[in-house]
């Protein structure tokens, strides 16, 4: 509301576009899922469905964690892109936890071996939506 | 005469008791030298070493069970010979209901299970030649989309098979001098890591890379490997480790030397094949030499790629010394991107007080806001003592809005659940938090652990306060009732209804 009221602004005192004067030209970006491994523990092979990602640790290693950053898209300056954009939501950088159980698996290390014993959303990241910088103007 | 008669007895008596002493020992002897049937002849890779010695030391309180091992390995001596697929096959059904056991928490049954499965495999090793090369040629004609029991169980045994003989090789070789035991092997595997992903991570990543097998007589195929990563992505990381492998055992083993490597990497630092850049980078930065870093450093800023950023500040994080590795992440923080959260937590488990030192440090100067943040969040799930301090001083004395949003998920993670309440409940008040969108939507994610650690009341509480502010995201407001849904269904249905 305050971004159309001050670009309608703009165009009166101005006399310029909308698009020429205050459209920050930002585009959004999808960044894939990253799913990053802390340092292994040596135990078994891990094997994890989370929220949909499907974590595969290496065969013979357990992670002491895994942090995941869901697919989202970000924002950046793209010159001359007559587009804006602006929070659609809040995603989560979840953390797991694992520890190793290595009672019987000499052998195979499958699965089981390699437990998940906790997750903590550590940290956020917003993902945007993209919109014209003329839709702006029109809405103000 | 009764004199010499008694002496001649005695003589003879003596000679007999000699005689008999010389047979004893002779036996004695005998037996020494022609060990038990189960041990004699045995193939002590290192895997079937370890296994055994595991085995020593799980049976060392009950001797019956030992000897009834040891009375199976006399009766497998006597069994007729067996082919590898054979034993696979059974192994591999052994493991299955190995995992069966285990998933229905039949703990008995899974170490019955599991003891039968050592056996059967230091049989297999012991009786059978060239375990190793078999596994590899069944490992490579694997699919990698079997992802079912069956097919893990199979792959984690031929991985097995793999690893140990190769492990062997290797150490007989050191022990005869030949240190070139296990080269043709290590080839063969180069050789079948191209096929897909899941092959390159099992024998490449976790098998062949920081391990001391390859140098000098591997160098052609892990270039060629370099080459193929060009066409196939999922081989970059891969081709990239086992360069740097082979590096650092030609230099250790003077087959290159230090500097030569070190030029090489400078040469290559601007190559266009993107794992022959990301391991001369790798290389140039874990040397730990000031010059070299800098130069890793600058060419990374000028390239401003993201991906390779965070490349290189995983390895910062691995292997340079804690202090070291602090300066090098708080100059890949921007070049990054959005957040660099991993390579800060992996730096907080080797080092959590070099951490929290570095964070009180800017703190004290106001610098660089983007490494506070991290710093605060790596060193609060570092499983420190002191995480829960540190992230109270950084809500209380912090000026930066993401620090302190950042100290919040600490604290409702790991702080006691009041405690963790009185922040949330200062963060609403605070308009820096409340009056924007992005700050309210990590306020409605730190429900998700207060949650999770059955803080119901402080829950609803917050939750209460968040939904009213106007700032609140409609995406943001769906999943703060997805979190009141779960955690506490029944006051959820309640509000629905009032709406």
């Amino acid at each position: 509301m305050i971004r159309s009221v001050s670009l309608s602004i703009c165009l009166c005192i101005s006399g310029l576009s909308a698009q020429d004067f205050d459209c920050p030209d930002q585009v959004t970006r999808i960044v894939p899922t990253r799913v990053v491994y802390g340092p292994n523990l040596g135990c078994g092979g891990l094997n994890v469905d989370m929220g949909g990602v499907q974590l595969e640790g290496t065969s013979s290693n357990c992670p002491s964690f895994a942090v995941i950053v869901p697919s989202h898209a970000s924002t950046q300056h793209s010159a001359k892109s007559q587009t804006y954009t602006r929070p659609l939501q809040t995603i989560k950088i979840t953390r797991l936890d694992f520890a190793c159980r290595t009672k019987w698996f000499l052998i195979f290390p499958i699965g089981s071996e390699c437990r998940r014993i906790g997750s903590d959303v550590v940290s956020a990241l917003s993902s945007y939506q993209q919109f014209p910088c003329v839709d702006a103007d029109l809405q103000g | 005469m009764m004199g010499a008669r008694t002496s001649m007895r005695g003589l003879a008596l003596l000679g007999l008791g000699c005689a008999l002493f010389l047979l004893g020992l002779a036996f004695f002897l005998w037996q020494a030298g022609n060990p038990l049937p189960a041990t004699a002849g045995k193939k002590m890779t290192p895997g079937a070493g370890e296994l055994m010695q595991v085995d020593r030391m799980q049976r060392s309180p009950a001797a019956p069970m030992a000897n009834a091992d040891r009375l199976a390995d006399e009766r497998a001596m006597t069994r007729p010979a067996r082919s590898f697929d054979s034993y696979l096959q059974e192994l591999v059904d052994l493991g299955c209901e190995l995992w069966q056991r285990v998933e229905s928490e039949d703990e008995a049954g899974a170490t019955e299970i599991d003891a039968e499965l050592r056996r059967l495999y230091r049989e297999l090793t012991q009786h059978l030649p060239a375990t190793d090369e078999l596994a590899l040629s069944e490992r490579g004609m694997l699919p990698a989309q079997d992802q079912g029991v069956r097919g893990q169980v199979l792959r984690q045994l031929l991985n097995r098979l793999i690893r140990d003989g190769l492990a062997e090789r290797w150490e007989k070789g050191m022990i005869l001098g030949q240190r070139n035991a296990s080269d043709h092997l290590a080839r063969a595997m180069l050789l079948s890591i191209a096929k897909d992903a899941l092959i390159a991570t099992d024998l490449g990543l976790d098998t062949l890379a920081d391990g001391p097998y390859l140098g000098a007589a591997q160098e052609r195929e892990v270039m060629d490997l370099i080459e193929l990563s060009v066409e196939e992505e999922f081989l970059v990381p891969v081709a990239s480790a086992l360069l740097l492998t082979t590096w650092k055992n030609m230099e250790e083993r003077g087959e290159r030397s230090s500097s030569g490597i070190d030029s090489l990497a400078l040469i290559l630092k601007d190559d266009s094949n993107p794992a022959r850049r990301l391991a001369a980078l790798e290389h140039l930065l874990a040397s730990g030499s000031e010059n070299l870093i800098r130069l890793v450093l600058d060419l990374a800023g000028k390239r401003g790629d993201r991906a390779l950023a965070r490349q290189l500040a995983h390895c910062a994080a691995n292997k340079l010394e804690p202090e070291l590795a602090l300066r090098v992440l708080s100059e890949l923080v921007d070049l990054a991107g959005e957040e660099l959260v991993s390579p800060f937590m992996i730096l907080a488990t080797r080092d959590s007080a070099a951490v929290q030192a570095a964070y009180e440090q800017r703190l004290g100067d106001l610098v660089d806001a983007r490494v506070r943040a991290e710093l605060i969040t790596g060193c609060g799930f570092s499983g420190s003592p002191e995480s829960i301090d540190l992230a109270e001083t950084a809500f209380n004395q912090d000026p930066d809005p993401e620090v302190l949003s950042r100290a919040l998920f600490v604290l409702s993670a790991k702080a006691k659940p009041a405690l963790a309440e009185e922040y949330l409940a200062r963060a609403l008040d605070d308009p820096r938090i409340a009056t924007d969108s992005g700050r309210i939507g990590s306020l409605v994610l730190c429900l998700q652990n207060l949650g999770k650690r059955g803080a119901y009341n402080s829950l609803s509480r917050i939750a209460e306060r968040i939904r009213v502010l106007p700032q609140l995201l409609p995406q943001d407001r769906r999943e703060m009732d997805r979190i009141l849904q779960r955690f506490l269904p029944q006051r959820a249905g309640e509000k629905a209804a009032k709406r």
